[in-house]
């Protein structure tokens, strides 16, 4: 069974999760939206660039022909001004039929337009129908076409250009032109995925500070409650102003409810021992009074002694031991009395014997059985050690001892059992009475605080639900039996 | 439920980490290294490269390359100092002009061919000798070879630069000019030579064949990129010795070199034969040794660049040549 901690911690991240979920998947919505808008911006970006640069330096081949006269020396112009990455052929093309005169690629100088491939020749021919620029896109080769004609154009001087009415074919590589564009893009990502990074991870680390962390320290101090409660360490399960936030109002009033609960849990505790001791008052009373009555007894007995000489000693001495040894109950009763009223949830956990503490508590409360006529019958295993605070444990017995008494008392069958179970992990203490059971209905509630079926004046209703706080704070459980035939009440206990 | 709550956490965590991680995985099988553009002009020692990319020999190498195609020696300098290219296909002359003129330190890797006569000083008619060329107008491509096959041929002939007038074209504008006699003479390579010579109107006043192992065609590759690309250049080096092994066994492979160069492939053959010596693969490791073939011609076109003031000063060889081997560096 995972530890307290270990469960807090795992709503910790619960809690985390669920709110951070939403905004990884707003994130990463907007990251695949970011990623395509900025890619389509990319990419339209470049073929902006690449149509201006293509543009540009087709203006530039109609600024070359219109001052260029020689076609030796245009060509020569072209060639130079095309050299440039990405313009894979560059054409000029004139007469009828078509010929190539000038381009990049000497090989084709000469040729009818009917030697070229037919996507140029198509192209062309296209372009010279419309009389506008034509292009066209292949994605799969990376390569963009474009056919224009040339202007109409005269010499200062009036003499028509050569190449007047002709046409310009261009092949650009858009290969590089594109993966560039997609590096941009895949830098941009990178930054945007960063910039989401960083602010998840500020989220989160503000999340876990502000809201997760008080939130989990909340869960862990509630859900270990009692236990902590009892520790030295009380101030650590206080939440705290660690700063200022919306958790502020939350923080300070858990803190201020968690200390009233845990003084009010101490009065309890005190109350309910003293409402046992209060129940337990009558048995004292007998308890203090037998051994007063046989001091008064012995010491009458010795004055009459001594006032009849010769004396007898030895018959004197006998006297006296049994005032000393009854004088030693008497105190053996004040020192328990004591020990049980004081406040002992500072105590720490030790090794005790079990029989010593159900002995201690019979100690106090078996005269009132027997004043009853109750039989009390005990089965302690003698060197059974468990590990607690032993007053508590007495605190806890006790309770349950006046409650079977109270329910037995006024049964013709009156009998009370204490035995005791020993297994690997734990201890079973059973206290057995004499009486029928308890009803489903108020078995429900016999463990609330200030329920009780006794009469006003009675009980306080709150000995079940203390006992019950102490034995969870020592790990164990505090249970009614609903299947033994008679009112059994369970303290189980893990072994030291 | 506590446990489900907290399972479920785990499990969304869980879920958006491995998705971020096959995202980034896909991403990365997405990116691959740029190819590497070697740019190169008309000659017929770089058509190899374009036999190479057109056979997928790069490929199959294991190297992504990609060939960009410019007119003249002065556009790939141009190009490479503008980030367009990583390579460089040229000779020594202009990798020491971008040494000295760029931040960049282009760094030669590897040797493509000598030039034994194909890089021509051609006159009108009716000047037959360079010494005839004293006071004359001559084209050149200023920053190219052109300027260092002038001054040696020159210097054979007990003149300097400054004893003729220069006047700064591209190939392709000086062919124009020559042809309409605006230059007494050009400073040319094939094909542009070729044809030039094919008109009659020209004459051969001096040439590469004069100064042999001179005029070295190299690739060089900026320093700074030798490192993450090395495996890249050897396959480069590789899949060109497999171009020209091919073209001796293919005659498609000499069709397909002329045709970009707009000649007849008798005449690119004839080119290759006479007047350009092609480097074989064997040859490589010993142009590279220190105060080999390649150090020595760093030194010694450094040098004339600096008397004809194309650079402003020499510098050390060893730092022109990558003398680290690369055939085990990998991808």
């Amino acid at each position: 069974m995972p530890s307290l901690e270990q469960r807090s911690k795992r709503r910790f991240g619960s809690i985390q999760a669920k709110l951070l979920l939403p905004i990884i998947v707003v994130a990463a919505g907007l990251l695949g939206a970011g990623s395509l808008g900025l890619n389509a911006l990319v990419v339209s970006m470049a073929k902006y660039a690449l149509d201006l640069r293509i543009h540009s330096l087709l203006s530039t081949i109609q600024i070359g022909s219109e001052i260029i006269s020689n076609t030796e020396s245009l060509g020569r112009f072209v060639s130079h001004v095309t050299a440039e990455r990405d313009i894979k052929t560059v054409l000029l093309l004139s007469g009828k039929p078509q010929k190539v005169i000038i381009g990049n690629k000497f090989a084709l100088k000469g040729k009818s337009i009917e030697d070229l491939p037919l996507r140029v020749r198509s192209l062309v021919n296209r372009s010279l129908r419309s009389g506008e620029l034509e292009s066209f896109e292949d994605r799969r080769e990376d390569r963009y076409f474009m056919a224009i004609p040339l202007r109409d154009t005269f010499y200062l001087g009036g003499t028509q250009t050569k190449l007047s009415g002709n046409i310009i074919f261009l092949e650009v590589d858009t290969h590089k032109i594109f993966v560039d564009a997609r590096w941009a893009t895949l830098q941009g990502l990178a930054f945007y995925m960063a910039l989401i990074g960083l602010m998840l991870g500020f989220l989160t680390a503000q999340m876990r500070r502000l809201l997760v962390k008080p939130l989990g320290k909340i869960t862990t101090v509630l859900e270990g409650k009692r236990q902590n409660l009892s520790d030295s360490n009380r101030v650590s399960n206080q939440v705290g102003k660690n700063d200022c936030n919306e958790l502020i109002g939350l923080a300070t009033s858990f803190d201020e409810l968690y200390l009233s609960l845990q003084q009010q849990q101490i009065l309890l505790m005190q109350m309910g021992k003293m409402s046992a001791l209060g129940e337990m008052a009558d048995g004292v009373a007998h308890e203090i009074n037998n051994p007063l009555a046989i001091i008064h007894l012995q010491s009458t007995l010795l004055k009459k002694t001594f006032e009849r000489p010769p004396v007898d000693l030895e018959k004197a001495r006998r006297g006296l031991d049994s005032i000393i040894v009854t004088t030693d109950r008497i105190a053996k009763i004040i020192s328990g009395l004591r020990s049980f009223s004081r406040n002992a949830d500072q105590d720490s956990f030790v090794n005790g014997s079990l029989n010593s503490i159900i002995n201690d508590v019979l100690g106090l409360c078996s005269e009132k059985f027997k004043m009853k006529g109750i039989q009390l019958k005990i089965e302690v295993p003698p060197d059974l050690q468990v590990r607690c605070r032993q007053v508590q444990i007495e605190q806890v017995l006790l309770s349950l001892l006046n409650n079977a008494f109270d329910a037995i008392v006024g049964l013709e069958d009156r009998w009370l059992r204490v035995e005791v179970a020993s297994f690997s992990d734990r201890i079973q203490i059973l206290v057995t009475d004499s009486g029928p059971g308890i009803s489903a209905e108020i078995a429900e509630k016999i463990f609330h605080p200030f329920f009780t079926t006794k009469e006003v004046g009675q009980g306080t209703g709150l000995g079940l639900s203390v006992s019950k706080g102490i034995i969870e704070d020592h790990q164990g459980r505090l249970y009614f039996d609903a299947s033994c035939a008679n009112t059994r009440f369970v303290i189980e206990l893990p072994r030291s | 439920m506590p446990s489900f709550c907290r399972k479920s956490v785990l499990g969304l965590a869980t879920l958006a980490t491995a998705t971020m991680t096959c995202f980034f995985l896909f991403l990365t099988g997405c990116t691959r290294k740029p190819p590497l553009r070697i740019g190169i002009g008309i000659w017929p020692g770089y058509e190899f490269l374009y036999l190479a990319q057109e056979k997928d020999f790069f490929k199959e190498e294991g190297a992504d390359v990609e060939i960009v195609e410019l007119q003249s020696p002065t556009d790939i300098r141009h190009a490479f100092e503008e980030g367009h290219i990583d390579i460089m296909a040229t000779t020594v002359v202009e990798v020491l002009v971008v040494r000295d003129q760029t931040k960049l330190k282009p760094v030669i890797f590897t040797v493509l061919d000598y030039s034994s006569g194909a890089d021509v000083v051609l006159g009108q008619s009716p000047i037959r000798g360079l010494a005839q060329l004293k006071g004359k107008k001559v084209a050149i491509e200023a920053g190219s070879l052109n300027g260092y096959l002038l001054s040696e041929g020159l210097k054979q002939n007990g003149l300097k630069l400054t004893d003729v007038t220069l006047v700064n074209e591209n190939q392709v504008a000086m062919v124009k000019s020559f042809e309409d006699r605006k230059v007494d003479a050009v400073v040319t390579f094939p094909p542009f030579s070729s044809n030039l010579l094919k008109s009659g109107k020209a004459k051969i006043l001096f040439s590469s064949k004069a100064i042999p192992m001179k005029i070295v065609d190299v690739l060089s590759i900026d320093q700074s990129k030798i490192q993450s690309r090395g495996a890249d250049l050897a396959a480069v080096s590789r899949a060109f010795s497999k171009a020209q092994d091919y073209a001796k066994n293919h005659p498609d492979g000499y069709a397909l070199m002329a045709a970009r160069e707009g000649v007849a492939a008798r005449e690119f053959i004839e080119t290759l034969k006479s007047d350009i010596t092609m480097v074989g693969r064997q040859n490589i490791g010993n142009a590279f040794v220190p105060g080999g073939l390649i150090e020595g011609v760093i030194a010694e076109v450094g040098k004339t660049l600096v008397e004809t003031k194309e650079i402003t000063k020499t510098c050390d060889p060893k730092q022109v040549y990558l003398q680290q081997d690369l055939s085990d560096a990998k991808p």
